[in-house]
């Protein structure tokens, strides 16, 4: 056996993961090292595999910027999602490589000088296996702990990850309370909507930096949640509550808007550079451009918008709010979180069955969308106080309103992405010839499908007034 | 996963070369590669240092006692992993034989790597066998290396014949290239420039002869690695990139 030193590197090292640690949940490590040769590094923990390294000149944002043998390994579990920067270490590296008779590698042993913003620096002494030699891996392993003092260290991502300020493995979004059925409804209430409260304080920072198109889409639902149980509950609801803040609420979900419309339609763009021929595709890069500036645009009011006074006294204002309600005493409406659970999904239900008995398939596109909203405030109020609900009678709920849900969501989301293509339209003037055609196929195909679902929404209007669980 | 097998029915055409440097180069694409030394002379493994054993030996693997996973040693290539050469490979026609589909056994074998792989390269023993049949089965494309003679012109004819007789339903597509070539020799420009075979696509590149590729004995590593700006190593860059156009 033989050792052999290379000479000493340094490296700046991004660990990379989607803001919910898709990677991290299936034990894979995704590395960008910035150094004498910039690559990326896929290293699986738990099994034996070797590493697969890969130059590239950038860091990847998105799985299709990933190269072709990574993306075939973790697009797909990475798709939609962002990569972001979860970690980061610079590193001095002096590698050593024990080789046997043949001056074959047979182990690797790094040691590494690691620096952070945040922590104080450690050396850290790497025993890597080599695929086929793990034997070999394991006399090293026994040799350095009985003769060199050393402690073990921890994960390098793990700690990369919580000097940054981050949990592997925990989204930013806190888990939900648990809201027993004997406590009052307010307090009930008050939890709810305080725990909807904080997944917008924990994901505001990632909203404002543009992570990743999820996380403004589950800020956003937050808001509409909240606003949806304010509504669902306004009886059992002192008036400042009830009234003063919603206009503020409303004005939270209108900023926000736009920015997440066009992330739609941005992922629209794509689909449809997957899906036209490649004769009609000619004006897609034209247009995805300008919603593309129209996001970044988009996305500088919503980080104005944050970044103001509006918001801050939104978030302080109703804080306080919903710790007033927490103490407050007496209620007309419930008694308590299992009576009030009952009473806001049987309201939620009423409306939702008043909205569906007055629309069909003919009836104007906002009476078709108001129908969408309440079967929203439905399966919100069954997401929120379903728990409280014996679980069978929950689950037959969600399995009526799911079918006629995603049916509508496809109407609407075919009525913006039609609204959106038309103000591009509106301009006709400014975009090239490719782009106005490629805009004009675009609404042809919308026009289509939002036919199709006309053509089936009397049966799925049907299918839910006749459902079980509807009542 | 594609499956390419360096493979010629004639020996020292340069097969051994081809798949080490082939694989090397693959693996510089960042593509996740294995290279699987089926030749019992083991001359791939010996040049990327690798120990000639298989535990359980071809029997073992055939019959499937032993996963091919537990045969994979990495090399000291990034990205690329090899099979290296056991002795009880001069065997496998008779373990091969023992089994009740013999010649799809390689390429039953193969899939269980497919997650894992982009690239499998086969470096084979000259022969026409049982073997063969197993490896036209389980290839997506044969690498025939030629030295531009008569006598190799007309061997790469015998396995043209041999893939029509015994390959019918898994034809592999044949991509042949000139090795060892010598423009100074008249009968090696004349072959090169007269050679039109059918049902073979014969590639542009041809890989000199060269010291440097004799050299890797030496070095023990692909041509890439001691001697980058070459022509053998300009060679094979040129070769893989036509390879890899083909099959990808």
């Amino acid at each position: 056996m033989g050792l052999a030193a290379a000479p000493a590197t340094r490296i700046q090292r991004s660990y990379l993961d989607t803001f919910d640690w898709r990677l991290f949940d299936r034990s894979e490590v995704l590395v960008f090292e910035r150094g004498a040769r910039d690559s990326l590094v896929l290293q699986h923990r738990g099994h034996e595999r070797s590493d697969l390294r890969v130059p590239i000149a950038e860091r990847p944002a998105v799985a299709s910027e990933l190269p072709p043998s990574l993306r075939q390994r973790i697009g797909s579990v990475i798709a939609p999602r962002t990569l972001i920067e979860v970690g980061h270490e610079n590193v001095e590296r002096w590698p050593l490589r024990l080789l046997d008779d043949e001056g074959k590698t047979v182990a690797r042993v790094d040691v590494e000088r690691v620096t952070s913003a945040t922590a104080p620096p450690i050396v850290r002494v790497e025993l890597n296996a080599v695929r086929g030699y793990e034997r070999v891996a394991r006399r090293v392993r026994a040799v350095l702990d009985s003769q060199a003092d050393l402690s073990p260290a921890e994960d390098p991502l793990v700690l990369a990850a919580r000097a940054a300020g981050r949990e592997p493995g925990v989204g930013p979004a806190p888990l939900p309370p648990t809201v027993p059925k004997g406590v009052g409804a307010l307090e009930a209430i008050a939890s709810v909507l305080e725990h909807q409260l904080d997944i917008v304080v924990a994901l505001e920072e990632g909203v404002r930096q543009d992570l990743d198109p999820d996380l403004l889409h589950e800020f956003r639902i937050a808001v509409r949640r909240t606003r949806s149980v304010v509504r669902l509950s306004r009886r059992h609801l002192p008036d400042k509550v009830r009234y003063v803040w919603d206009s503020e609420w409303l004005w939270l979900a209108a900023v926000t808007g736009p920015p997440r419309d066009l992330d739609v339609l941005l992922m629209e763009v794509d689909h449809a550079r997957a899906t036209l021929p490649s004769d009609e595709k000619a004006g897609l890069d034209e247009i995805q451009e300008i919603v593309s500036a129209r996001r970044r645009a988009a996305q500088e009011k919503l980080v104005l918008a944050l970044n103001g006074d509006r918001y801050g006294t939104l978030k302080r204002g109703w804080r306080y709010e919903l710790g007033e309600l927490r103490t407050a005493s007496g209620d007309a409406g419930a008694s308590n979180a299992h009576e009030l659970a009952v009473d806001l999904i049987e309201r939620a239900t009423k409306q939702l069955s008043r909205c569906v008995a007055a629309v069909d398939a003919d009836s104007p596109a906002e009476v078709i969308h108001d129908v969408r909203k309440r079967g929203k405030q439905l399966r919100y109020a069954l997401d929120l106080f379903g728990r409280l609900l014996p679980d069978k009678r929950v689950k037959t709920m969600r399995k009526a309103t799911k079918d006629l849900q995603d049916h509508l969501g496809e109407f609407q989301d075919n009525e913006v992405h039609r609204e959106w293509v038309s103000t591009l339209l509106e301009g006709a003037d400014m975009l090239s010839p490719e782009a106005v055609a490629t805009c004009r196929l675009l609404i042809a195909r919308y026009d289509a499908r939002l036919a199709a679902v006309r053509a089936s929404l009397a049966d799925r209007l049907h299918q839910f007034r006749v459902a079980p669980g509807r009542t | 996963m594609r499956v390419l097998a360096t493979y010629s029915i004639k020996g020292g055409v340069g097969k051994t070369s081809a798949a080490v440097n082939l694989a090397y180069l693959a693996a510089c694409d960042g593509e996740p590669t294995l290279l699987w030394d089926l030749d019992p002379q083991g001359s791939a493994t010996f040049l990327l240092r690798v120990r000639p054993k298989v535990k359980g030996g071809a029997r073992g693997l055939i019959r499937k006692r032993r996963p091919l996973d537990d045969a994979i040693r990495a090399t000291d290539f990034e990205n690329l992993d090899m099979v290296p050469a056991d002795l009880s490979y001069r065997h496998l026609d008779l373990a091969l034989g023992q089994t009740r589909r013999p010649t799809q056994r390689l390429a039953t074998l193969l899939r269980t790597l497919s997650d894992e792989y982009a690239y499998v390269v086969l470096d084979c023993a000259p022969s026409l066998s049982l073997v063969s049949e197993s490896i036209f089965a389980a290839a997506d494309a044969l690498l025939v290396p030629m030295i531009p003679t008569t006598l190799s012109a007309r061997t790469l004819g015998q396995l043209v014949g041999f893939l029509d007789d015994h390959a019918k339903k898994q034809r592999p597509e044949v991509l042949s290239f000139f090795s060892l070539s010598d423009r100074r020799k008249r009968l090696h420009r004349d072959v090169m420039a007269s050679l039109h075979p059918k049902r073979v696509t014969m590639l542009d590149t041809a890989i000199p002869s060269s010291t440097d590729v004799e050299r890797m004995g030496a070095r023990r590593a692909p041509v890439s690695v001691f001697a980058p700006r070459s022509a053998a190593a300009r060679g094979y860059a040129q070769l893989w990139f036509e390879v890899r156009d083909i099959v990808s």
